[in-house]
């Protein structure tokens, strides 16, 4: 096989081996966004933190939201569901990136997936 | 009101079942923290006892339905990658009796080929959900048409996974069991009537077919997801090598070429092991990480 084929067909696996773990760190992170109180769950995003950050700058101390499943939940204490909440965002973003930039910086199929 | 885990095993000739329910039941126990408790036949639990000793104290309860009719067992192709296959005795339909057979008011039932690494599931304890399932599981592969999981055939239904899910003893859920049955030992005509070419019987399609009746004939209402996510690699991809209690690596399918693969690694998510030949080379490594 032509050298230059050669070395694009391993790239090829690198890349495919490496957006393949792009595609799970993903999912690990999504999971992470993953919020619950009182039995209901919420997906935490810029927007739920935006409302409930503008909610609490108006001294609005309880409200009724509803959950990834469409049901309404009351929070009777928005202060710290924003304290949990943001706490919870920036650990996730935080984990992502750090795993990201450690998956970066492998250049290898081997170092990607088989050492630990 | 008590809280568990059901898992179903039943060996056949060459898969052992209940092994993989033991290391299944290991990683629940030390994830989630609950009793786990199965259900299986006297031959599987004999032979289980024979190679874990422990495995009395790891189940919370070992339930026998060796009474089990042989209209519920069925040939199975068992894929060992892509280029491997027997074709075997699947006993997998009892799932539908879960309602009866569970010895909690609150139940997650997961395969035995279901491992749980990380703790996100403890969640539907306080739930106010009294039945979860989910729609969409995620392929270990990017590469993966998924669509074979999105409906349970081109012309029908959605699909639902009942791989794992979680339900709390009442009328309603009683009800959804009962129509699993029916559906069950009227399968040749609902096939018909939900066009599905696959001869084997799933329980995918009794869980979707009947959450679509219940639902009023309708696909608009979406059941309730479990909290964690799960990933599934397929039959036809291999489990390479377990790093630790938490982290696996995978061959996966490379897309348009049979029978070779690309490596995946997982951390920290739950994965549906379908090779289960796979998951039985490697149950002692797996079971000496969990230590």
């Amino acid at each position: 096989m032509d050298e230059r084929l050669e070395k694009a067909i391993s790239v090829a696996n690198l890349m495919v081996t490496f957006n393949n773990q792009r595609k799970l760190l993903k999912q690990e992170y999504k999971e992470q966004l993953l919020f619950h109180v009182n039995g209901y769950r919420f997906t935490i995003n810029l927007n739920l933190i935006n409302f409930i950050a503008f909610l609490t700058s108006r001294s609005i101390s309880e409200t009724v939201l509803i959950d990834d499943n469409e049901n309404p939940c009351l929070i009777s204490d928005l202060n710290s569901f924003l304290d949990e909440i943001m706490d919870q965002y920036f650990q996730a973003n935080n984990d992502y990136y750090s795993k990201y930039l450690e998956l970066k910086n492998k250049r290898s199929v081997t170092k990607l997936t088989l050492e630990s | 009101m008590s809280e568990g885990i059901l898992i179903f095993a039943h060996n056949n000739s060459e898969i052992d079942y209940a092994e993989l329910a033991y290391i299944s039941a290991r990683y629940v126990k030390k994830n989630l923290n609950k009793p786990v408790s199965l259900i299986t036949d006297s031959g599987s639990r004999e032979w289980m006892y024979k190679k874990y000793p422990d495995s009395v104290e790891v189940f919370d309860q070992i339930i026998l339905t060796d009474n089990v009719s042989l209209s519920l067992y069925q040939k199975k192709r068992y894929y060992d990658g892509a280029l491997s296959h027997k074709l075997l005795t699947f006993n997998n339909l009892l799932r539908s009796k879960s309602y009866e057979l569970t010895p909690y008011d609150k139940t997650l039932v997961i395969d035995c080929d279901l491992l749980i690494v990380n703790d996100r599931l403890k969640y539907i304890w306080e739930s106010n959900e009294d039945f979860m399932i989910s729609k969409q599981h995620h392929s270990i592969s990017s590469e993966f048409d998924d669509s074979e999981f999105r409906r349970i055939s081109d012309y029908s239904v959605d699909f639902v996974w009942a791989t794992a899910f979680y339900f709390v003893k009442n009328e309603k859920n009683n009800t959804f069991f009962e129509l699993c049955k029916h559906i069950v030992e009227n399968y040749d005509f609902y096939r018909f009537v939900y066009r599905i070419d696959n001869p084997l019987m799933r329980n995918d399609y009794v869980f979707s077919i009947a959450l679509h009746i219940l639902n009023g004939f309708s696909n608009e209402i979406q059941p309730v997801k479990l909290p964690a996510d799960i990933i599934y690699s397929l039959d036809r991809e291999d489990l390479y090598k377990v790093h630790d209690s938490k982290t696996f690596v995978f061959l996966t399918n490379k897309k348009n070429y049979l029978g070779e693969y690309i490596l995946a690694k997982t951390h920290n998510q739950n994965v549906h092991i379908m090779n289960k030949y796979a998951f039985g080379r490697n149950a002692d490594r797996l079971l000496e990480v969990i230590l």
